[in-house]
């Protein structure tokens, strides 16, 4: 405040009027630049999923794991499905029963171990809210030394699109995840 | 002296101090670009640091087909001979005929019907006799998968289908790891059809006397 002032006044001496009487003109060029602390978040190292089921149940990587990153200790956590049938997470495929499946986030520890922290459980609604404290796992932005966070794909209900295929083709179920971080200043 | 007081939306409060009574038209258009740097500043600060990815799930789901297939079957031999080393028990046994059955799922059917079946037996016939003559045996389906020793499955009835576990694990797409059942062949020294009471009336004559069966096995899915 003290450089705007002494800024000002400076500016103010050049537009003081002179002993004679002329009007004369100055300017004060004023720059000022104000800025909060930015929170920053990331989200990085994520894989799409391509899963089957067959007689034998499902195959194929159900779990992958990727970086998650908050500069605030808290941050909100939001996970949305792309099928809105219900509150729950729903694979979907033209003319059949939706697939029900739960997506399960869990921290990972240093160790490579998974944590019994969970950002989302068995019992999270789809677009909920959450709020994280995810400061005992942050390391960068990029988890340079390991991921810290992993995402399972729990396919819960498929009995009743299996029992309805009565082909022998191939039917994909599919699903769009949105997940959304939000720092909490 | 005034102050004015320029709010904006990141609610931080600018207090400015100007004097206003010498101040020109130029100068009060640089204090308008004033504002509009201060304006602009602060709808940059109200940029989100939200931060969003998308993963997309695909399931793919498809029956099976209701395939199943067999490799590896080979003839089966058994020998007796009256008299003989292996002339000591009522029951001869040919070797295992091991062969490999792949198909999806952990179970399949198998039946298992010969030429000349005769209720619960399987029946070989005499080449070659003038009347010929009929051997009867009995059929054996065997486990040889993960065990030390065959295992006993079943006994097959000719035409009655069986239910049989196999674990896919043990062979390769191609059944190159070996095989996972076995076919036993059993006859008694004690044979028994209409005209023989045992295997020794039907080697009347010159031998050595051949017997033959054309054994087909039928193999059907379970899931």
């Amino acid at each position: 405040m003290k450089n705007i002032v002494a800024m000002i006044s400076l500016g103010a001496a050049l537009m003081s009027p002179a002993a004679i009487a002329q009007v004369s003109e100055g300017s004060a060029d004023i720059t000022m630049t104000m800025q909060k602390a930015q929170a920053t978040t990331s989200i990085s190292g994520l894989d799409d999923f391509a899963l089957s089921y067959d007689e034998n149940g499902v195959t194929g990587a159900v779990e992958d794991t990727f970086c998650l990153y908050s500069s605030t200790a808290n941050f909100t956590f939001n996970l949305e499905g792309q099928n809105q049938n219900d509150s729950r997470f729903n694979l979907v495929a033209t003319g059949l029963p939706a697939v029900r499946y739960l997506p399960i986030i869990e921290f990972i520890n240093s160790d490579g171990s998974i944590s019994s922290d969970r950002i989302t459980s068995v019992s999270y609604l789809r677009g909920t809210d959450v709020t994280v404290d995810g400061s005992a796992y942050m390391t960068d932005e990029t988890c340079t030394d390991f991921d810290n966070v992993q995402l399972g794909i729990n396919v819960v209900g498929a009995a009743d699109a299996f029992d309805a295929i009565d082909d022998n083709l191939e039917h994909i179920f599919s699903d769009t995840l949105t997940m959304t971080i939000t720092p909490e200043l | 002296m005034r102050i004015l007081i320029l709010e904006y939306a990141c609610s931080v409060t600018l207090y400015l101090l100007v004097d206003v009574h010498k101040f020109s038209g130029r100068a009060m258009r640089q204090l308008f670009v004033f504002f509009a740097l201060i304006s602009l500043s602060a709808l940059s600060m109200s940029a989100s640091a939200d931060q969003s990815a998308e993963v997309s799930i695909e399931l793919s789901m498809q029956k099976k087909i209701g395939s199943v297939s067999i490799t590896g079957l080979s003839d089966i031999f058994i020998e007796y001979q009256e008299g003989g080393a292996n002339d000591f028990t009522n029951w001869y046994s040919s070797d295992l005929m091991e062969f490999c059955v792949r198909t999806h799922g952990t179970r399949f059917y198998m039946t298992v019907e010969g030429s000349n079946d005769v209720g619960r037996d399987f029946t070989m016939i005499g080449v070659g006799q003038a009347e010929p003559h009929k051997i009867l045996y009995r059929v054996r389906a065997m486990r040889v998968l993960d065990v030390p020793v065959p295992q006993l499955l079943y006994d097959m009835p000719p035409g009655e289908a069986k239910s049989i576990a196999v674990s896919q694990d043990f062979v390769g797409s191609e059944c190159d790891s070996g095989g996972n059942i076995g076919l036993e062949l059993r006859m008694n020294k004690y044979n028994s059809d209409e005209h023989i009471t045992n295997v020794a009336e039907a080697l009347s004559g010159a031998g050595p006397h051949e017997f033959v069966d054309t054994l087909t096995l039928m193999l059907s899915p379970h899931f």
